[in-house]
């Protein structure tokens, strides 16, 4: 139970901090944003490795990449969803298509990053 | 030893996840307050046509004046109008009495910012405009300013240009 409860708060808080990293190279905030694109793809990155330090198993750093990419994707939808309201009603695809690209990418550095995470951390 | 060694990258993993879910929020917000900015700006940042005069000294020419003011607050983006284009017509659109357009400009744009535009109507286009004043019973001709204006606003990271559109009905009255 508490273990459930501690990959549920990693995940959550893994998964805002990569929706936000990755609103902040999608296209329609791009030029808006104060860092440049490898920062941000660098803070994704970073996201994994910190969860990486902290799980054990294979299973949880897979669990934790799902978990992250799908938490990610809803920080990520919301943030450019809130601003763009009249854009989304009448054009939904400019904000989905950012979406689901931002959602793959957001797994797959995770994924990268918990492994090299574990790899730092001995295990 | 080897519970210390597992207790420091624990603590390492949660201060380095805190930070960067600090650090990503607050640069979001930052990010949608930027955005939120700029799209205010292209909501409200409107323009009004002001017709000038009208100068016919010589034969088959005539140079049509306008004064173009921006409108609304004020934009809390920077931003300047790089080109303004239009096309003159008449009022119900039924007589196209040519194509204008002003070579690039910068103009930075505030509310107020007044921009004079001229229009020089020669050949045809005089031609049809003079058969519009002869047509009309009283000699005021109505006719319709259709065109658009090229704005680029200042973003942090780089320029992104939008284009507004700009319309207006002016009175071209006898005797002008």
């Amino acid at each position: 139970m508490w273990k459930a409860v501690r990959l549920l708060a990693l995940g959550i808080g893994g998964g805002i901090a990569a929706g936000a990293s990755q609103a902040l190279q999608t296209k329609e905030f791009l030029l808006f944003s104060p860092v440049p694109n490898s920062v941000s793809y660098g803070m994704i990155f970073l996201v994994g490795v910190s969860v990486g330090f902290l799980v054990k198993r294979v299973q949880d750093g897979l669990l934790m990449g799902i978990l992250i990419a799908v938490l990610g994707t809803a920080t990520l939808f919301l943030s450019l969803y809130l601003p763009n309201i009249e854009i989304a009603a009448s054009a939904p695809e400019l904000i989905l298509g950012s979406v689901w690209l931002g959602g793959l990418t957001i797994f797959f550095l995770t994924l990268i990053g918990i492994f090299v995470g574990r790899i730092f951390s001995g295990e | 030893m080897k519970f210390e060694q597992r207790s420091w990258w624990q603590v390492a993993g949660i201060g380095l996840l805190a930070a960067l879910l600090l650090l990503s929020l607050a640069l979001l917000i930052l990010t949608e307050r930027n955005y939120g900015m700029f799209r205010e700006a292209l909501r409200t940042i409107q323009f009004e046509i002001r017709f000038t005069g009208i100068d016919q000294s010589e034969s088959r020419k005539a140079h049509l004046r306008w004064q173009v003011t921006v409108t609304g607050p004020a934009p809390k983006v920077q931003s300047r109008l790089e080109l303004l284009d239009w096309h003159l017509r008449s009022a119900d659109q039924s007589v196209h009495l040519g194509f204008y357009t002003t070579s690039e400009i910068h103009v930075a744009l505030a509310s107020g910012t007044e921009i004079p535009l001229e229009a020089v109507v020669e050949g045809n286009n005089f031609d049809k405009l003079q058969r519009l004043r002869d047509e009309s019973p009283n000699g005021t001709v109505q006719l319709l300013f259709d065109g658009h204006a090229r704005v680029v606003f200042r973003a942090p990271r780089g320029e992104i240009s939008k284009i507004i559109p700009v319309v207006g009905v002016f009175t071209l009255a006898e005797g002008e």
